[in-house]
């Protein structure tokens, strides 16, 4: 079930209260009456003041299922620049970057989330690449994938309010167990290389499969 | 005539040098800003050459040599405003800093109408350095921390010691202490050879014999009061960040020039510790453990001996009026509570421990330092995210990150606030 803002508002609010065992943090936290007031069902989130492009010039096409995974080779492969609140990055047409929230979170095990881009923002073109999904347990900044659909170039600034967080609860059943992913506790946006898994990889070396 | 050519060719070319810099991608404006300037002076230089009589070979020669050694002397700064682009650099602590060079230098001028103007970069020389009062940089304060260690928030108390040069020069500390320093180097000379009139000893002779003594005992009462200032700034913070660099040494030899020695150095940062009601770490005998003197290998001629003696003796005379200097200098800048600036406290501090035990970044913080003093807690701390296993797993690497981003947050709450 998708929870109103009210409800958001009203779980920040005790995310301080000792008796709140595994609380939701979304810091800085927004205006709490003015989120009340919205009568949405959702948060709005800011943009942040990294961001992260590919050095075109020197990838001749993705790694699939390699392991490329070190720091050197993501500084190598990808750009990393700053954009200070009061600067701006300006996203040219069919280009994409990665980027971060301002915000950190810290969802609950009993809590989800997916990220949706702005419709004001989709009717210029900016795109929020994908509905990330945020898993229970999420602590960090989130990476945002951005692209420029389209005809002329986007500035955007750091601090605007860029995308949507929609959260839902999710059923423990009593479990404890929250997964953990690579990405937890960063607030640049990040890079992983996409690895095979066994049945992938078993697959990917079928004998009369063309070599190309 | 040949030099003046070849000096307007290497202004042409030094000129160009900063055309090419400044299409660097500069985060922040300061670094730009600096180059703009020092582009301006140096066309002004070759403006004069151009201009200059050329049968006036006097002023030529002069004019020339002036060009030059801006030229040598600013280079070296090229490189360091180049490095300050650099994603190393942990970015989001350049806003606090600044507030805080800006609170020291120039406390009740608003923070829009404040002239200080900072780089914070990285240097290749395993040190913490500044720069200040350029000719050709007036408000500008060059800081940087060793380039492996420039992203490294723990490592921020730091530029508390290395803003002290600033203060140092700008209140003219060394007028304060230099005579009294003069006062106990002549008594310890006269007690050590008690025939020797009064005036022998003051006379020019004798005087360049121990004026090393003096120089100095100058020099390690400038370390010693940037260490007390940061201390007194960035609390028991600073303790750790100063052993996280230093220990248990870090040069092979005792620059005696310049610093006193390592054991007088911290016995100095324990008593102003105590002074200033600063936790220590370790407590106070297990912090002076982490440093070892013993192993530096040079030793110091006889009379080089007597000199060092001197200067620490003098060092050692004055150590109270430095940890009163700082203290007060602190109280009426930085922590000034009529200029609405708060002071760090252990309560803050817990409470943003507390919020990185949670994994979150805390708001409303008060000061950079709290920030600070809760990180290194939580460093210090072994059971930190036992129950996370996969954050303990990178505790420092997600640490960094938390507090980075809380520097983050507590300047994007200066800005709004600012804005109200």
């Amino acid at each position: 079930m998708m929870l109103k803002a009210e409800l958001i508002a009203e779980l920040l609010r005790k995310s301080d209260n000792p008796d709140v065992k595994d609380p939701l943090f979304i810091i800085p936290s927004p205006n709490l009456d003015e989120l009340t007031r919205t009568g949405s069902a959702s948060i709005d989130l800011r943009l942040g003041t990294w961001f992260v492009t590919p050095r075109q010039e020197r990838i001749s096409h993705l790694m699939i299922g390699g392991d490329i995974e070190s720091d050197i080779n993501e500084s190598r492969l990808m750009k990393t620049t700053y954009v200070p609140f009061g600067s701006k990055y300006f996203l040219h047409p069919r280009s994409f970057v990665l980027a971060a929230t301002v915000q950190w979170l810290r969802l609950p095990k009993d809590l989800g989330g997916y990220i949706v881009g702005k419709s004001s923002w989709g009717r210029c073109g900016l795109i929020i690449a994908t509905a990330a999904g945020i898993h229970p347990g999420f602590k960090g900044c989130l990476t945002l994938e951005l692209s420029n659909f389209g005809e002329v170039p986007i500035p955007v600034i750091p601090g605007m309010n860029i995308c949507q967080l929609f959260l839902h609860h999710v059923d423990t059943l009593g479990t404890e167990h929250i997964d953990e992913s690579a990405f937890v506790g960063e607030r640049r946006p990040t890079l992983d290389s996409i690895r095979f898994d066994d049945i992938a990889n078993k697959l990917s070396k079928t004998i009369y499969a063309s070599r190309r | 005539m040949l030099p003046l050519k070849y000096t307007k060719n290497r202004l042409i070319a030094f000129i160009g040098e900063l055309n090419k810099l400044l299409t660097s991608e500069f985060p922040y404006y300061h670094p730009e800003e600096a180059l703009h300037l020092l582009k301006r002076r140096f066309e002004y230089y070759l403006i004069a050459l151009d201009k200059i009589d050329p049968q006036d070979e006097d002023s030529i020669r002069k004019l020339c040599n002036v060009s030059n050694q801006r030229i040598a002397q600013y280079l070296p700064y090229l490189g360091f405003i180049l490095r300050s682009t650099n994603v190393r650099n942990a970015f989001e602590v350049f806003g606090p800093v600044l507030r805080l060079a800006g609170d020291i230098v120039e406390p009740e001028v608003s923070i829009s109408k404040r002239k200080t103007r900072l780089i914070l970069s990285s240097e290749w020389y395993y040190s913490p350095i500044i720069f200040h009062h350029l000719i050709e940089l007036p408000h500008f304060v060059l800081v940087g921390l060793p380039a492996p260690e420039s992203s490294n928030p723990l490592l921020v108390p730091l530029y508390g010691h290395e803003l002290g040069h600033l203060v140092w020069a700008n209140k003219k500390v060394i007028d304060q202490i230099k005579p009294k320093i003069r006062g106990i180097i002549f008594e310890k000379i006269r007690s050590q050879f008690p025939k020797k009139k009064i005036e022998d000893i003051a006379d020019l002779f004798y005087f360049e014999t121990w004026s090393f003594a003096e120089k100095w005992a100058l020099k390690y009462a400038e370390e010693t009061f940037c260490d007390l200032l940061g201390l007194y700034i960035f609390k028991t913070s600073f303790l750790h960040a100063f052993s996280y660099l230093i220990s248990p040494i870090i040069s092979p030899s005792r620059l005696y020039q310049k610093y006193p020695s390592m054991k007088v150095r911290v016995n100095n940062l324990v008593k102003a510790a105590i002074n200033f009601s600063v936790g220590i770490p370790e407590g106070e005998a297990g912090y002076t453990s982490l440093f070892d003197d013993s192993i530096i290998s040079k030793e110091l001629s006889k009379e080089e001996k007597f000199l060092v003696s001197l200067a620490d003796n003098a060092l050692e005379g004055i150590i109270d009026q430095l940890i009163n200097i700082a203290k007060e200098i602190a109280d009426s800048t930085v922590f000034n509570d009529k200029l609405k600036k708060y002071s760090p406290s252990p309560d803050e501090r817990d409470r943003i421990y507390n919020r990185f035990v949670q994994v979150v970044p805390a708001e409303k913080c008060k000061t950079l330092s709290d920030i600070l003093n809760a990180a290194w807690k939580a460093y210090k701390d072994p059971a930190l995210w036992e129950n996370i296993p996969k954050i303990k797993e990178k505790k420092e690497h997600v640490l960094k990150n938390l507090v980075l981003k809380n520097i983050e947050v507590f300047e994007y709450e200066q800005i709004l606030g600012e804005s109200e």
